[in-house]
């Protein structure tokens, strides 16, 4: 009798953990791995090792750091051991074209296009950047938390910030110089 | 101070995170994860108990898969021999599945390199010189996945994990994983981190095994002409630890073997679902 109250006492408050964390611990993986399906992998993977572990982990002060820890090796990890990306998509699970409203579509073109040129710039990078610069400036984390999430020194994450934004810089330069070259105008279209 | 950049990093950094589709949130908030509520849960107890006793190995493999994964009754921690016309009935839900996908799956062409046959479910791998294609079909459902990526045979003796893939179906997870073998491997046991093995299919330089639930194969017992011998597989490290290479670089392999092979090659992998004909 004890042991199931135990028991339902562990699934209630594990399902409040996910209830609480999945979505966040969702945005995290998917602007890290920069796969739908696969961050979607992931995070069950993380919750079904946090659930195997919930017994210490629900007693933590902060439980949703440690599984994010979790996430973030399995995710490294992951894009260290398979240089062959797999991804299963089922029928189910198929993330297919979704028909959503584009807030970014109100945003003045240049905007949008300067947008799409980040995003695809950022999702070019090493997944191990890719990480630094979602907990710096998506999760808003110090470089001290990130340094410690990932494991590394507060150096190692300060050098792996600053070469990706670099390579972006560099990359938007680039890109605007293109498009001030390529876009006509009328008085070279007209002379 | 905060440049221009960064402000549009975080902006686009938002705007990416805003297209997760519902769903995706949705099934994983309605999946089972089964938390434990004790450092060793009974079963768990009960293999390490039994592990000496050869007799009981099969016992145990049934309490704990049995009562872990109803989604997958019948399946078995030994390759089967199909029944009547199984591998006709998979072959066809693999090729009706992949017909229906616009753009198909690599290396789907002529008969699979492999097939790997355990109680009333089905696994066939298709594969070339640069990719590969596995279709798995269970009595309700048949799911395809593909990977792009020239595959180097192992040493002699060894090996190889090509992917170790984890994923869930009717709320229950399994684990699939597959490579590549020594030319030399005649049989390669799994064991797993809960106690389990799993005796792997081999053909054509290649290895494969499945199990239900989300344990993590930790080594391999390959066997040879000229003996056993027990691999260690490279699992999932549980710190990310500096290396010289690149920031947090995880911890290393296990002895030959890498679950990296590949050659970086973009994702290229369809699939779906629906009752095939092998089953209601």
């Amino acid at each position: 009798m004890r042991n199931s109250a135990i028991r339902a006492e562990a699934t209630r408050s594990f399902e409040s953990f996910v209830a609480g964390h999945s979505d966040g611990l969702l945005r995290t993986a998917y602007l890290v791995v920069w796969d739908i399906g696969e961050a979607e992998d992931l995070v069950q993977e993380c919750l079904l090792r946090v659930a195997r572990r919930w017994s210490r982990v629900g007693s933590m002060a902060f439980p949703a750091a440690y599984a994010r820890r979790v996430l973030l090796n399995l995710a490294l990890d992951t894009s260290r051991r398979r240089s062959r990306r797999r991804s299963e998509l089922s029928g189910s699970s198929v993330a297919g074209p979704v028909d959503r409203e584009d807030p970014t579509a109100r945003q003045p073109f240049v905007d949008v296009e300067a947008r799409t040129m980040l995003l695809s710039v950022v999702g070019d990078l090493a997944p191990r950047q890719r990480a630094v610069l979602v907990l710096r400036y998506f999760e808003d984390l110090t470089e001290a938390q990130t340094a410690e999430l990932l494991g590394c020194s507060i150096g190692t994450v300060k050098s792996t910030a600053s070469h990706a934004i670099d390579r972006m810089r560099k990359a938007s330069t680039l890109t605007s110089a293109t498009s001030r070259i390529s876009v006509p105008t009328n008085e070279g279209e007209n002379p | 101070m905060i440049d221009q950049l960064e402000t549009d990093l975080r902006d686009a950094f938002r705007s990416k995170a805003s297209s997760i589709p519902a769903e995706v949130s949705g099934r994983i908030r309605s999946a089972t994860y089964r938390p434990r509520t004790t450092r060793w849960s009974p079963r768990v107890t009960y293999v390490a108990v039994a592990g000496a006793a050869i007799t009981t190995a099969t016992v145990v493999s049934a309490v704990v898969l049995g009562s872990a994964s109803p989604a997958f009754a019948g399946w078995s921690a030994t390759p089967t021999a199909p029944t009547g016309n199984q591998l006709t009935q998979a072959e066809a839900s693999c090729q009706g599945l992949l017909a229906s996908r616009p753009g198909g799956l690599p290396a789907t062409g002529g008969d699979p390199i492999l097939t790997d046959v355990r109680g009333p479910f089905t696994v066939a791998i298709y594969a070339n010189a640069t990719s590969s294609t596995t279709c798995f079909t269970g009595p309700s459902f048949t799911t395809v996945s593909g990977t792009q990526g020239a595959e180097a045979l192992p040493p002699s003796g060894k090996i190889q994990f090509s992917s170790s893939h984890l994923t869930t179906r009717a709320a229950s997870p399994y684990t699939l994983v597959d490579g590549r073998s020594g030319s030399d491997v005649t049989g390669v046991s799994l064991l797993l981190d809960n106690g389990q093995r799993v005796q792997a299919t081999l053909a054509g330089g290649w290895f494969e095994a499945w199990w239900p639930g989300s344990a993590n194969a930790t080594s391999a017992a390959v066997t040879t002409p000229s003996g056993t011998t027990t691999q260690s597989l490279n699992t999932p490290p549980t710190a990310c630890t500096p290396g010289p290479q690149s920031p947090c670089a995880g911890s290393s392999a296990g002895s030959g073997t890498s679950t990296g092979s590949g050659s970086g090659s973009p994702i290229h992998s369809s699939g779906s679902e629906g009752a095939g004909p092998s089953g209601p």
